[in-house]
């Protein structure tokens, strides 16, 4: 069995090419479309890696950490941030938030890739 | 009294004097209001045109203040709600573009993975191993057919030799019917012999009849295995000869199978290697086709990118409308300066990728702006 991956993102064509970019790979994920979508999808099942937007409605991607790490089932849960945002104090608000990664859009997939290798949980 | 007429004289003159003076102070003064009168209305005129010049002024402005507000409350409205359409429209069309992408990306994985099951390029294909199998077991089949028509030739040479022995059996059938005449010429001797000894030799007269009987037995049974010989070698003549007319046509037919067997694996070998052939150019294409597909999806980010930008122009054209509103004239008020500046700062808080920079402060040029940058990626 693949380990999952959750992606996080309001736009459903680049949830798209995430998911298509991680089963090409082998791995299994689940979608969200917000935050707040994601904690709800999130009832205990093992997630191996989290990737997850910023500028999100109902729930923004920073937000959406911070409560993941406050989940006893999730925070440990690595989380790489995936977004258009590339300044430096978002980036930090990302760190401080808890994110292990920050990749600025658009991506490519192999460079994902490597990151979600070099992250995921065993 | 002349005084008095004096005095009143003198005063009749001042009063006359005083009179005059006063009439003409009067005449002044009344002149003087007069032309004041004249100077004032002429001032009020001159004001009256001014304020109407004023009033014919403030008309347009009123208008483009009216104008101003229009495009606030009209056109802003529609700017927004158009923008926000073709954001809209672009990410429903982009998702179901993606949508489509992935199902052929799925589909061509489908594909390849049953084009890779009946070929691959180490040449192990199912296909090529059934056909290896096939071949193997039809030569055995064929091996075994062989073999047993050798078995078959070991056979009728055994058989063939029996003949021999029926020239021997024959020759000592002959024999028998010899020694018959032999025994029979005995016998005849004998018993001339017995009748020349009279009553003595009655006996053996007896004896030598029943040995003239058995030598004449003998030579019948010399005859009949004769004739039983004779028949045995004709029918294991004719079965030997028709055991071997059948193990020609055997050979024949069989060189004619195993001919058919390997055209037939020729055939079905050369069908099976286009095939591979064909099936592994066919999973090239389609892995090639996966790889485009793949990277046309990865191309469809611009849309993300794209809808951030207009939501952040949508958003600020919104804040106009509002400032439009804020500062809009009362009865009692003009209207107050538009804030462009805090517009501008708001709009530059929403950007989210440093492109919307450059663009905003004249950084980017064309070739930037049509230019997707490359993914940056931090480890914390």
């Amino acid at each position: 069995m693949g380990k999952t991956i959750m992606i996080v993102d309001d736009s459903a064509s680049l949830r798209q090419v995430v998911a298509i970019t991680l089963k090409g790979a082998g791995y299994d994920t689940i979608e969200a479309c917000d935050g707040q979508d994601a904690i709800n999808k999130m009832t205990g099942q093992k997630i191996h890696l989290i990737i997850s937007d910023v500028n999100m409605p109902n729930m923004d991607g920073i937000t959406f950490v911070k409560n993941v790490k406050q989940m006893a089932n999730y925070k440990f849960t690595p989380i790489i941030m995936l977004t258009t945002e590339s300044q430096d104090s978002k980036k930090k608000e990302g760190q401080a938030a808890g994110a292990k990664a920050w990749v600025v859009k658009p991506f490519q997939p192999q460079q994902v890739l490597d990151a979600v290798s070099k992250l995921i949980l065993p | 009294m002349a005084g008095a007429a004096t005095i009143i004289a003198i005063g009749n003159a001042s009063l006359a004097a005083l009179l005059m003076a006063t009439v003409a102070a009067l005449m002044v003064v009344v002149t003087a209001a007069l032309t004041s009168r004249r100077c004032l209305y002429e001032q009020q005129q001159a004001v009256q045109q001014q304020s109407a010049r004023i009033a014919e002024q403030q008309h347009p402005l009123h208008d483009y203040v009216a104008s101003v507000e229009a495009l606030g409350d009209k056109l802003v409205p529609v700017w927004v709600s158009q923008i926000e359409s073709s954001r809209s429209q672009m990410e429903s069309e982009i998702t179901n573009l993606s949508n489509r992408f992935s199902g052929i990306v799925e589909r061509l994985g489908v594909s390849i993975n049953t084009v890779s099951s009946t070929s691959d390029s180490s040449g192990k294909s199912p296909l090529m191993e059934m056909l290896g199998e096939s071949e193997r077991d039809l030569t055995a089949v064929t091996r075994s057919l062989r073999d047993i028509s050798i078995e078959k030739e070991k056979m009728l040479e055994g058989i063939t030799a029996l003949l021999k022995f029926t020239d021997r059996l024959k020759q000592m059938a002959a024999d028998v019917a010899g020694i018959a005449d032999q025994t029979n010429m005995l016998a005849l001797n004998a018993a001339i012999e017995a009748a020349r000894a009279g009553e003595a030799g009655r006996g053996f007269a007896v004896v030598a009849d029943e040995v003239r009987k058995l030598s004449m037995m003998s030579k019948e049974t010399g005859s009949r295995i004769t004739e039983t010989v004779e028949t045995i070698g004709k029918a294991i003549f004719n079965t030997v000869d028709a055991a071997q007319q059948a193990a020609v046509k055997e050979q024949t037919t069989l060189t004619g199978a195993e001919e058919s067997i390997q055209n037939v694996l020729d055939g079905f070998r050369q069908s099976s290697t286009d095939l591979v052939e064909s099936s592994d150019r066919l999973r090239h294409e389609n892995e090639a086709i996966q790889i485009d597909v793949t990277e046309s999806l990865v191309s469809l980010q611009f849309q993300d990118r794209v809808s951030q930008m207009l939501s952040h122009v949508r958003d600020n054209i919104q804040s106009l409308h509002d400032e439009i509103a804020k500062s809009s004239a009362t009865s009692d008020t003009l209207p107050a300066p538009l804030n462009t500046q805090t517009l501008l700062a708001n709009l530059e808080s929403s950007y989210a990728m440093e492109h919307e920079w450059n663009v905003h402060t004249g950084k980017g040029n064309k070739e930037s702006a049509a230019k997707t940058p490359a993914a940056e990626i931090t480890f914390f």
